[in-house]
């Protein structure tokens, strides 16, 4: 599905990404705790996002939000590290999401195919 | 972190300055989790440079937080004020030399004996001179746009250069019509240190000394008066007088306290003792303009500092650390 996009269809993947990075998020919390880098780099590899310095204005408003929170992990041997978890406000978020969601993509598949 | 290599260093510092006007809780944790981002990285064997531009500019990092936070849209709050106080500086620059050229006597000599406050010469410097005269009165207000018109990079150097330009020419021509600049110049070094202020964090502490300051300097022509008054040099003070001495204190300490509304009333009164100055001050119009120049200046710059940190303080607040 990722090829090489025009600069046309780079501007739409943005402005469709920039609306549901946030609950790809929630979803990448949902199934595990994750720190930073781990977040990014899932986020990237699934081209979820172009630039992995949004991540962390997005977690810091989530967060502001209470939808997910931090935990430090204090290991013996190097440097602690802050994992981000889903809240119970954020499991909810994502439940009305994924309910939009499953709502939209048919409709925009079936109005896209009588178009064409 | 000290392990960090140099240029992660050099954008976390810039990172760490872009995120003005974001509270301190979201900006630490930001800037906590990008540190922890790069090191993670370098640990994971990514190149430091490829890492770095991953996580995109710092400006646009701090702008998406800016924006996720429900901030300031559009410009970056240091840049707001630098751009208003500059143009501030640019209009006062331009009502200068109109002033200069076209209304005011090239001659401020008065007659000793006589009639007081009668000039000698009411020949202006555009009658006196010519018009090439009355385009070096625009010296200044070219000097006051240059911040605005140059490249986005050294822009914060050129306001430093304006200010310190400006001075330099109101003191060297200040016992000629050069004293009059004296308002743009102090409105220059306002563009220059409210923004450098704003990106230093914006402490409050700061900005209640500034206040103190410019409330004594707003304060020192009434001080004088007064002085004048109980020495015997001024006589027979008028009830007007005493209203208008009570109100200008009045305004001083409410300005200090950093009382709502009072910077646009401040700024306000001044513009119109310069125009009392301009219309109606005879010897004492450069009083006057100075006067008046510093309530615009202490005014308009209380406004242009104040706007970045009510919308710091109107952000959410983040809860604390689990």
């Amino acid at each position: 599905m990722i090829r090489n996009m025009t600069s046309e269809e780079e501007r739409i993947a943005t402005n469709i990404r920039k609306g549901v990075l946030e609950f790809c998020v929630l979803a990448v919390l949902a199934r595990r705790e994750a720190y930073g880098l781990e977040l990014a780099q899932e986020l990237m590899a699934r081209h979820l996002t172009a630039s992995e310095g949004s991540l962390y204005p997005l977690l810091a408003r989530l967060r502001a939000a209470g939808l997910v929170e931090t935990r430090w992990d204090t290991p013996d041997a190097g440097r602690p590290r802050r994992y981000y978890t889903i809240t119970e406000a954020g499991s909810q978020q994502l439940r009305n999401f994924s309910h939009v969601w499953s709502t939209i993509v048919p409709q925009v598949g079936a109005v896209l195919q009588e178009d064409s | 972190m000290n392990t960090l290599p140099t240029t992660a260093r050099r954008y976390l510092g810039e990172l760490e300055a872009a995120l003005t006007g974001v509270p301190a809780a979201q900006r630490a944790a930001i800037l906590d989790d990008i540190r922890a981002h790069i090191a993670d990285a370098t640990e994971d064997g990514r190149n430091i440079d490829d890492t770095l531009a991953g996580l995109g500019a710092p400006a646009t990092v701090a702008q998406e937080a800016r924006d996720e936070l429900g901030l300031a849209r559009g410009a970056e709050p240091a840049t707001a004020a630098a751009r208003t106080l500059t143009w501030g500086a640019v209009a006062l620059a331009l009502l200068t030399s109109a002033f200069v050229a076209f209304i005011l006597p090239t001659s401020l000599e008065f007659a000793d004996q006589g009639s007081p406050g009668q000039p000698l010469t009411t020949e202006t410097l555009l009658g006196q001179f010519g018009v090439g005269a009355a385009f070096l009165t625009l010296i200044p207000a070219a000097l006051a746009v240059l911040p605005l018109v140059v490249p986005k990079q050294i822009r914060v150097l050129t306001a430093w250069i304006a200010a310190v330009a400006t001075t330099v020419l109101v003191v060297v021509t200040g016992v000629d019509l050069g004293g009059f600049y004296a308002p743009v110049a102090l409105m220059l070094w306002a563009a220059a240190l409210v923004p450098a202020w704003i990106r230093r964090g914006g402490k409050v502490a700061t900005a209640h000394a500034w206040r103190v300051v410019g409330a004594a300097a707003m304060l020192l022509p009434a001080v004088l008066v007064l002085g004048g008054l109980v020495t015997g040099t001024l006589q027979d003070p008028t009830p007007a007088f005493w209203i208008v001495a009570i109100v200008v204190l009045a305004l001083g300490v409410l300005f200090a306290l950093r009382v709502r509304f009072v910077d646009s009333l401040v700024a306000l009164c001044g513009l119109v003792l310069m125009g009392i100055g301009v219309l109606d001050a005879g010897i004492l119009i450069l009083a006057f303009w100075w006067a008046g120049g510093i309530w615009f200046v202490a005014g308009f710059a209380a406004l242009a500092a104040r706007a970045p940190l009510g919308l710091a303080r109107a952000a959410a607040r983040m809860p604390g650390e689990k």
